[in-house]
């Protein structure tokens, strides 16, 4: 079999690791980098090597950060009585580009998944518990996603919070059918957990 | 492509490519099936609900030539008492990767199944998840062939009167004398009777079983043991169970 040069080959396989991409795409990439001058492919270089120095996790709500605290903490406008709480800095950013919510986060670093060997440990539930006695946070809005393991970090979360912090107001973002879903198409376990969401009007 | 129906229950599923997982179920009608789902994790996706652990579902699948496909799925069961708990989803999730690590695709066990279900059920029922697991674990290796020797030395085949002795290489419990010979791990008695009475009884009715926290703890540890012996299983859900355990 025809093999590439090796630094194309070393490209081509880098290029593979990411998620999403295959070996067909991986090669286009790496002839396209190589058919361009050589500032482009430096410039890809050097940005991607500057992402682990340039970015931190945000001392406060475990976001992506340039400094110490992320534009969400670093913003004296935002209410920070009110902490809604996401498994990742992605989920998080989903949230912000809605543009409903004004009060601040915290970033899990993922859900409890035994099968993943994800147990509370893992997680930054120490630094939540420890946050909303320092802010005296007023509500928590429990935003892990809508899956067992979403809903068991949440339960969890829910229970050590009433424990340690009772006096907080406790909610779980609201969960059932999307926007414009058709009734018909949507399966029983939505349809489930839409009604027992249901919210009064 | 030829198609086919069967009735599951979902016990892991991983990431594939893009908005893809790749999930096992246990069926009734084929054992462990392996197949591609595709379009998760998108709103509205008719497949989300059934690649969530412990969803018991009608599933329509097309066979592939490594993998197969799940092209439509019908939910029967849910349990959404299984996360409101954490102690309970350790020992949901153990069960699940349990039976995906013992059973191969293609062998086909009505009877794993029904037990499986079974304790799903009786999981979400609120029974003792160290019970249930342990009662599970013992019918699987039953099935499989290789459950411990409980009722008699493993290895003189007396009667056990005395002392008893857990040892993992001799297949299950050995008596003071044969012990003499190697090692093994002293059973109470209290620990061996639950043993047996796990044996007997369905998952849906452990609670009438009078049982002491410690003795359940060490018939399930014996259990443990035997599983990493005689089928080479770690479970990467003991370490989040250990978490759990003050
Ligand atoms: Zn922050
Ligand atoms: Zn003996």
């Amino acid at each position: 079999m025809l093999r590439y040069p090796a630094p194309l080959e070393r490209v081509i396989e880098e290029f593979e690791r990411l998620p999403g991409i295959g070996p067909k795409s991986a090669q286009r990439l790496a002839f396209f980098l190589l058919s361009r001058p050589r500032d482009q492919a430096q410039a890809l270089g050097e940005t991607v090597l500057l992402l682990h120095e340039g970015i931190q996790p945000c001392a406060e709500c475990g976001n992506y950060a340039a400094a110490r605290l992320c534009p969400v903490c670093a913003d004296d406008t935002r209410d920070k009585l009110v902490l809604c709480v996401v498994e990742t800095a992605t989920d998080l950013m989903a949230l912000e580009r809605a543009g409903e919510y004004r009060g601040l986060y915290h970033v899990l670093g993922g859900a409890l998944s035994p099968l993943a060997g994800v147990g509370p440990a893992e997680l930054r539930i120490g630094e939540l518990l420890e946050r909303v006695q320092r802010y005296g946070t007023e509500e928590v809005i429990l935003a892990t996603s809508p899956t067992v393991e979403g809903d068991a970090t949440a339960e969890f979360l829910r229970q050590r919070l009433s424990a340690t912090a009772p006096q907080v107001k406790i909610s779980r973002i609201a969960l059932g059918l999307p926007v414009g879903a058709d009734m018909d198409y949507a399966d029983q376990v939505t349809l489930a957990r839409a009604l027992r969401g249901r919210t009064p009007m | 492509m030829p198609t086919y129906t069967a009735t599951g229950l979902t016990l892991l599923a991983r990431k594939f490519k893009g908005s893809q997982r790749v999930v096992t179920f246990y069926t009734r009608e084929r054992g462990k099936v392996e197949a591609v789902a595709s379009g998760i994790g998108k709103p509205g996706s008719s497949l989300a609900g059934v690649v969530e652990p412990f969803a018991l579902s009608r599933l329509f699948l097309v066979q592939g030539r490594d993998l197969d496909r799940l092209t439509q799925a019908q939910a029967l069961e849910a349990f959404p008492q299984i996360p409101a708990s954490l102690e309970t989803y350790g020992y949901a999730s153990w069960i699940a990767e349990l039976t995906s690590g013992a059973t191969e695709p293609g062998q086909a066990s009505p009877d794993l199944f029904d037990f499986l279900l079974a304790s799903v059920r009786a999981l979400a029922a609120g029974e003792e998840g160290p019970l249930v697991a342990a009662a599970y674990a013992l019918a699987l290796l039953e099935l499989l062939g290789v459950a411990p020797v409980l009722e008699e030395c493993a290895v003189c085949r007396e009667a056990l009167a005395g002392p008893a002795f857990y040892q993992a290489a001799a297949g299950g419990l050995i008596c003071a004398e044969c012990r003499a010979t190697g090692g093994g791990i002293a059973v109470g008695g209290g620990a061996r009777g639950l043993l047996h009475g796990l044996r007997r009884v369905p998952p849906e009715r452990l609670r009438g079983l009078k049982v002491r926290p410690e003795e359940a703890r060490e018939a399930l540890e014996l259990v443990r043991r035997h599983l990493g012996y005689h089928l080479g299983l770690t479970l990467r859900s003991e370490e989040f169970l250990r978490q759990l355990s003050p």
